[in-house]
């Protein structure tokens, strides 16, 4: 008895621990669990966030995102049971292909207890064809004189009428035969009353003139209304008829199914409910006679390519031929409809050879064929969940797609997205500097293991995260509060900047995605958030005057000397605006991402001059511009700019000095002979006696040429020179007029030059608007920036300064000082880098400048090549503004 | 428990006459009953109204049980008690004629084909195990020994390899807690039980090694492991499906026809599931109740029972009941992994609705017939033989 007991203490303990796991589960956690369940099926999308734009500050747009629309094939809302279509349709395939109507003709035997009205009923639907009785009890000798008139107002290949002799092959049963009419036979559709008013009369008209028995005409007038005349004929049930092409829309596939087939079919169907539905209809005498429907919103693959048959059919049907449209259309669905038959013949095998392989090893579950199923769905979802796109950017094809967009039926599978594309409106000239981006997911370098799984990793996380954002409850406010954080969500197809200053404005440009619910539940939208937009102080027009005068030196316009590339950079000595940044060759970001071959062959022959990158960030050898480093570092030792080198005036062993041939080429020079003349054997007396080695590179490293210096902003620091100061082993005497080793930014010698300019106080160079304006002083005593810029203005003005001479374009017209570089790059060539860097107005100094030619062919010299490019930048300037007094007195 | 306690509860179990207690048996068994037919009905399509060709088999079935009800309260408890090793006998027969020729169903061999009806034979060797053991346990005289234990167990195990072999697992784990109460009842010494139990937990890695297959390692490491439940999704995702549609029920249910349509093996395994969704905490609740009430009358009938094969014959049988109970919702639930036991009386299949059906009359037929003896009553030798001197019988000399 005790014992007894004990068990049903235990017994009770059991039943005690369900009740309670029962109340917590339906009682405490119920209002979760509902969420849950609710969403289980949800479709939670990230929706992709715009990306602002680069702006200049006259408005001008460099790059901004415009929306696109686009039609896809979706895979459906609710991913489950896609897998259970699959076999699915092969059942009904095997049940169809024994028992479709269609392939089972009236002549054979009947399922018994049907008489013919449900037999026609049946066959009226499965044939998709629509009749009117007109008449029965015929003779056929009738019927074959009434085809003639029928046929004659019906279009062509067509057959309108339909002689139905049941009671031929149905013994037993007294059917008389009977004239019918098919609608849908002569073309007529919804909406056109006069067109079938105007036939049916043209039939009642010939019926008339045959005049058949009185019985005959009898029923005719009954069904014509009584009017032969056609006055008045009987309204046609619109209504009716609209159901009836909903219903054809809805897609009802009958079978004729003896009962016990036909309760198995609709049990399968009834197992996944979601796509297909399983219809019993009942024929007036009460015959069972079933139907599947395949409800739309399937993500059904099969769906896919019928609805793309279908709209295929549309289309060419409804006179988009001739269109841009229709060929995308076409084209694009039937490689759909290819891909899709491809991807089932796989999928199916697949299926195939997973059921074998289980049947082999004869795995013993209870629930083995649902696992089955269930696995399948898994690798089908895997296989099919992509989106695929129809139509790419409707926007282009007008009211086309406008038309396509109501023809849709309803409900289909196929959806409108949105996404943003990047737009590049100013082409070539600022395209190295704007850069580019594209989406995330293509700016994956797949040839680098750690950049694809860093992708790979951040892709998963965001899929983790939407699974618990679908998981839980309060969707919206746990996005949002996600959305607060670092790292930003990003779809993999959100742009990220890839070059140039989309690259660096990335976080600053980018927006932050939002969110599409659509669950049992829920439905709701969280738009995205658009990032900031960037503005820019640089001069669109300038910029593009510069490039395309870099891109005329390039050519060889002056003198013939071609160059490879070029930059051109202008800065605001006020605020450090740089005004142009233009760096040839450059490319257009538009016609880059289009994928436009041709145009991508150009570029890849433009190779090593990397026209992907804008030259103005990089560093480049110098030449005699250089010249003006040592300069100041020997005026701020304390040198005198009166202490004179005797230069012979012609070629030294080791180097060739310019005065080399002019009159008075051999002579004892000072400084300003020096810079005047750019004489190579005084700077290597500078540098190699008076400086040495320390001295010079100490200096360099306080005007800011060693290295990448700091005070660059992103946006500008691509890669500097090294710190020559830590590098530099033995100063050669080449070094000291800027070969060699010798590298300089463009940016850092403009920020030099324009110490000089302004008497040892530089303003920062900055790109964006929003960067502070800022000035640097620089160790440069404003005795001796007088010095170095009474020395420039004499490049320009004095004979026989380096950039006096016509051909350079500054004198006599412009007032600038500027110091001219020749950098040879490879003697045997010829191959020089030309330089022109200085300052204008030279008293009241507005603007600083640095040109450059690389690669400059047949021993091109700085001045000659590079002074007219920058002649072209004063002329716009002067042009811009007149009043600051660009032009020298003189020509005025 | 002290002695009044005792008592109390023994009172408390006692519930009225023998035959209160086999009506309100019967009354939980029609409540269990219409409960499976109303969920049976509902998991179908729901466009389908009442006897929709499911309803209609799952009917024949209930109409079959209480054929066999019936058919189990014909001869009186003693004669089962003299045929119960010929039953034992046959179930292993069939035990292992099932694993030959019986219709393979999904790999599995677990059902005779019988033309109309597919009949499984575990489920009759439940209540052939516990007849077998009844019997054995009431035959022998020491009761507290070991051998006693051990030969048991060996009665036990037969049936439950064949059942594992057949492979059904979830079956022939329903076997041993049948064994441990009966034994226990019969005043088996508690430590040989734990003993058994502990060998059992050394020899289950074993058995989990050799003895599982595939796909039901992979259920009970995806069960005790969420990092392992990648390796079997798809049990993983049937049990949170199954707790979310009972959660989402709430109290009071989503209505009866509501529930989740997607739910695996809604009509069996999970049939507990749909009752939570449709009917919420108290209609689960009610359920629960129910099969808690089955399961003390089956214990307050042993109780009773002054006979030792009865009263182990209730104790297994309300054992065997509670632990499929048990185990079904606890799946359900959440609590156990995946075994594919159905919920008796409640789920859709036959074998197991006859034969718990039978088991219910069995507990009647113990709870309503007095215990006697089915010979000849036994008539003192005094009474009959005559006295050595020929006179008057002699009484208690």
């Amino acid at each position: 008895m005790r014992r007894v007991r004990i068990v049903a203490i235990l017994g009770c303990a059991g039943f005690l621990l369900l009740i309670a796991r029962l109340a917590s589960l339906q009682v405490f956690r119920s209002a979760r669990l509902q969420a849950e369940a609710a969403l289980r099926d949800s479709d939670v999308r990230m929706l992709p966030a715009p990306r602002c734009a680069i702006k200049t500050s006259a408005g001008e747009i460099l790059a901004e995102d415009r929306r696109v629309i686009d039609l896809v094939i979706t895979a459906g809302g609710l991913y489950p049971d896609r897998a259970a279509c699959i076999l699915l349709a092969d059942q009904i395939d095997r049940v169809r292909r024994r028992a479709d109507v269609l392939g089972e003709p009236l002549e054979g035997p009947l399922p018994g207890g049907m008489d013919a009205q449900a037999l026609l009923d049946r066959w009226t639907r499965s044939s998709g064809k629509e009749y009117v009785r007109l008449a029965a009890d015929l003779t056929t000798a009738q019927v074959d004189r009434l085809r003639p008139h029928a046929r004659a107002l019906a279009p062509p290949d067509k057959e309108p009428i339909a002689l139905f002799k049941h009671g031929m092959q149905l013994p037993g049963l007294a059917v008389p035969r009977e004239l019918w009419l098919d609608i849908t036979a002569l073309g007529v559709t919804l909406g056109e009353e006069p067109l079938w008013n105007d036939l049916l009369r043209g039939i009642a008209g010939g019926i008339a003139r045959l005049r058949g028995g009185t019985r005959f005409l009898a029923e005719l007038e009954a069904t014509l209304g009584g009017r032969p005349d056609g006055a008045e004929f009987p309204a046609i049930d619109y209504e009716a008829r609209r159901a009836y092409a909903a219903c054809k829309e809805a897609e009802i596939v009958p079978f004729i199914l003896s009962e016990d087939e036909g309760r198995r079919l609709l049990r399968h169907v009834g197992l996944r409910r979601p796509y297909f539905r399983g219809v019993e209809l009942r024929t007036k005498d009460d015959g069972a006679f079933f139907a599947v429907r395949r409800t739309y919103g399937a993500a059904f693959t099969r769906d896919h390519r019928d609805v793309c048959s279908r709209l295929l059919a549309l289309v060419g049907r409804e006179g988009f031929g001739s269109s841009a449209l229709s060929a995308a259309f076409r084209r694009n669905a039937l490689e759909i409809i290819a891909r899709m038959d491809a991807m089932r013949r796989r999928a199916d095998a697949f299926f195939r050879r997973k059921f074998e392989e289980k049947r082999a090893v004869r795995a013993p579950d209870v629930a083995w064929e649902l696992a089955e199923v269930w696995r399948a769905r898994y690798l089908e979802h895997a296989l099919f969940a992509r989106e695929e796109l129809l139509i790419a950017d409707l926007g282009t094809y007008g009211d086309d797609a406008v038309r396509l967009l109501e023809l849709m039926p309803a409900g289909s599978p196929i959806a409108v997205r949105s996404r943003y594309v990047r737009r590049y409106a100013q082409g070539e000239s600022v395209g190295s500097l704007v850069g580019l981006a594209r989406p995330w997911e293509l700016t994956v370098d797949g040839d680098s293991p750690e950049a694809l799984a860093a992708f790979q990793e951040e892709v998963r996380e965001h899929g983790d995260f939407l699974n618990a954002l679908r998981a839980g409850p309060d969707i919206a406010a746990r996005f949002t509060e996600r959305r607060r954080v670092l790292p930003p969500l990003r779809t993999p197809s959100d742009a990220a900047g890839i070059q140039g200053l989309e690259r660096d404005l990335d976080p600053h440009l980018r927006g932050m995605v939002g969110l599409q619910v659509a669950a049992a539940g829920e439905r709701f939208e969280i738009p995205p958030l658009a990032g900031n937009d960037a503005e820019v102080v640089i001069d669109l027009h300038f910029t593009r005057a510069m490039y395309d005068a870099l891109g005329r030196a390039a050519r060889g316009a002056h003198q013939g000397y071609a160059c490879r590339s070029g930059l051109a950079i202008v800065m605001d000595l006020e605020n450090g605006n740089l005004l142009c940044l233009a760096s040839y060759p450059s490319f257009d970001p538009e016609r880059y991402l289009s994928g436009d071959q041709r145009y991508l062959d150009r570029l890849a022959a433009l190779e090593r001059d990397a026209p992907l990158r804008n030259h103005c960030f990089f560093p480049i050898i110098p030449g005699s511009v250089f010249k003006l480093v040592v300069a100041a570092a020997f005026l701020e030792e304390g040198g005198s700019p009166a202490a004179s080198v005797y230069c012979k005036g012609r070629d030294y062993p080791e180097y060739h000095c310019p005065n080399h041939g002019l009159p008075d080429g051999d002579a004892a020079w000072n400084l300003h002979e020096g810079i005047k003349r750019s004489c190579n054997h005084y700077f290597v007396d500078l540098g190699m006696r008076r400086l040495g080695r320390d001295k010079l590179a100490g200096w360099m490293g306080r005007f800011g040429f060693n290295g990448l210096p700091e005070w660059l902003p992103p946006e500008m620091s691509r890669g500097g020179p090294p710190d020559y100061a830590a590098t530099l082993r033995e100063l050669r005497y080449y070094m000291c007029y800027g070969s060699g080793e010798i590298r300089v930014l463009p940016l850092v010698m403009l920020r030099f030059v324009a110490a000089i300019a302004r008497g040892g106080s530089a303003p920062r160079p900055r790109i964006l608007k929003d960067a502070p304006v800022a000035h640097d002083a620089l160790p440069l005593r404003p005795a001796s920036c007088a010095e170095l810029r009474k020395a420039m203005r004499a490049v320009v003005a004095e004979y026989p300064g380096t950039a006096h001479n016509p051909e350079c374009g500054l004198f006599p017209t412009f007032d600038a000082a500027v110091k001219t570089g020749t950098a040879e790059l490879d003697p045997r060539l010829g191959t020089n880098n030309a330089w022109v860097v200085g300052f204008a107005p030279h008293r009241a100094p507005r603007y600083a400048f640095v040109v450059c030619l690389e690669h400059v062919a047949h021993g091109g010299h700085g001045g000659e090549t590079a002074g007219p490019v920058l002649a072209a930048a004063l002329e716009y300037l002067d042009r811009a503004n007149p009043a600051l007094g660009l032009r020298a007195a003189a020509t005025r | 428990m002290t002695r009044d306690a005792s008592r109390r509860f023994t009172r408390l179990l006692a519930l009225g006459t023998p035959l209160y207690i086999a009506a309100a048996l019967l009354a939980v068994y029609a409540l269990l009953i219409l409960y499976g037919i109303v969920f049976v009905h509902t998991t179908g399509d729901p466009d389908e109204i009442f006897p929709s060709s499911e309803d209609l088999r799952h009917l024949v079935r209930v109409v079959c049980g209480l054929g066999c009800l019936m058919l189990s309260l014909v001869p009186h408890w003693r004669q089962y008690e003299r045929w119960s090793y010929a039953i034992y006998v046959a179930a292993l027969v069939g035990l292992a004629a099932v694993l030959v020729v019986g219709l393979e169903v999904r790999a599995a061999r677990r059902w005779f084909d019988l033309g109309i009806v597919r009949f499984q034979v575990s489920e009759f060797a439940k209540i052939a195990l516990v007849l077998a053991l009844a019997r054995y346990l009431k035959a022998t005289r020491e009761k507290e020994s070991l051998r006693t234990c051990a030969w048991a167990l060996v009665l036990t195990v037969a049936p439950a390899i064949l059942i594992a072999r057949e492979p059904d697992l979830g079956s022939s784990l329903m076997l041993p807690p049948v064994f441990f109460a009966m034994v226990f009842c019969a005043g088996g010494r508690a430590r040989h039980i734990v003993g058994i139990v502990l060998i059992g937990l050394l020899i289950a890695p074993i058995i989990f090694e050799v003895g599982l297959a595939d796909y039901q390692k992979r259920r009970f490491l995806g069960f005790i492991s969420r990092d392992a439940a990648e390796l079997d999704p798809d049990s993983v995702v049937q049990i949170e499906r199954s707790i979310e549609a009972i959660g989402s029920g709430g109290v009071l249910g989503k209505g009866l026809g509501q529930g989740d349509q997607q739910l695996p093996v809604r009509k069996s395994d999970f049939i507990f599931a749909v009752v939570g969704e449709e009917t919420g905490f108290l209609g689960a609740g009610i359920l629960v109740g129910l099969c808690a009430l089955l399961f003390l009358f089956c214990l307050d009938i042993a109780a009773r029972a002054n006979d030792l094969f009865a009263r182990l014959a209730c104790v297994g049988l309300g054992v065997a009941l509670f632990f499929q109970a048990f185990v079904n919702i606890a799946v359900a639930m959440g609590i156990l992994p995946v075994t594919g036991v159905n919920l008796p009386l409640v789920s859709q299949g036959g074998s197991s609705l006859l034969t718990t059906s039978f088991g219910i009359g069995l507990l009647v037929n113990i709870a309503i017939r007095p215990t006697r003896s089915l010979a000849r009553p036994v008539v003192p030798l005094g009474d009959v033989l005559p006295g050595p001197t020929g006179g008057a019988p002699r009484i208690g000399r």
